[in-house]
């Protein structure tokens, strides 16, 4: 049996869902882009660090992060190119504190209290959806 | 509790700075108060470490929650260790006055 996945650290969520194509036909087509490899095109091509550099922060080994952001890369080209919707989601990821997103006003926020149940620090609302 | 945002200049319809540690202006908030002061963030322009510098500041004011549309990628330890909440609002277009308005509709 293949090694379980280690974690892998994020430091921001994405700010959207996805995106959505403009223009073509089958516009339920999406490709799947996990929060590790959304991070590793962040750090690589955003903030244009060396991927030792992205490697270490992500917490995980240089080689590994190389492989998350090559298919990263590759499905960023297939929605390109085959014209499909991106979609933010899922992968074996954990962020510094928990983040959640509120249903009411929108915004994104830490649990810095550790509370057991959390509410948005902006709106007071528990309608929340944790981000992992 | 106390909330500093971020703003681009020194007045309620003024928007929410996209930057954290290089914000023109910081709009402290107090929903005890209802007390709105605009500080200017001196630190904008210093070549480095301004993240750092800004979260002791804000954190002498005993900030509890910081909003802002961006938080640099050293900011996040610091203001875990402060124990300083992080709100990201998704839409840089949104006015200081429409924030401290959902602030002030919150349920305690």
């Amino acid at each position: 049996m293949a090694r379980p996945k280690n974690l892998r650290k994020i430091e921001n969520p994405p700010q959207i869902k996805g995106y959505q194509q403009v223009g073509g036909k089958n516009t339920q087509d999406a490709v799947i882009i996990n929060l590790e490899e959304y991070e590793s095109i962040k750090l690589c091509d955003h903030l244009s660090l060396t991927q030792e550099e992205a490697a270490i922060k992500m917490g995980v080994s240089r080689p590994t992060l190389t492989r998350v952001y090559s298919t990263a890369r590759k499905k960023v080209a297939e929605a390109f190119v085959l014209g499909k919707n991106i979609v933010f989601e899922g992968g074996k990821v954990y962020f510094d504190s928990d983040w959640y997103k509120c249903g009411n006003c929108n915004s994104l926020f830490n649990n810095y209290m550790h509370l057991s149940k959390p509410m948005c620090s902006l709106c007071g609302s528990l309608s929340i959806t944790p981000i992992n | 509790m106390k909330y500093a945002i971020t703003a681009k200049r020194d007045n309620i319809n003024s928007h929410c700075d996209i930057h954290f540690a290089r914000a023109s202006f910081f709009a402290i908030y107090d929903n005890q108060s209802k007390e709105i002061k605009f500080i200017e963030n001196e630190f904008r322009n210093i070549p480095e470490r301004a993240g750092p510098s800004v979260v002791k500041f804000l954190s002498s004011l005993k900030t509890n929650v910081i909003v802002s549309t961006e938080f640099g990628e050293k900011i996040k330890n610091i203001l875990d260790s402060e124990k300083i909440g992080m709100v990201i609002i998704n839409d840089n277009k949104t006015t200081i006055k429409k924030i401290i308005e959902i602030i002030e509709n919150k349920k305690e």
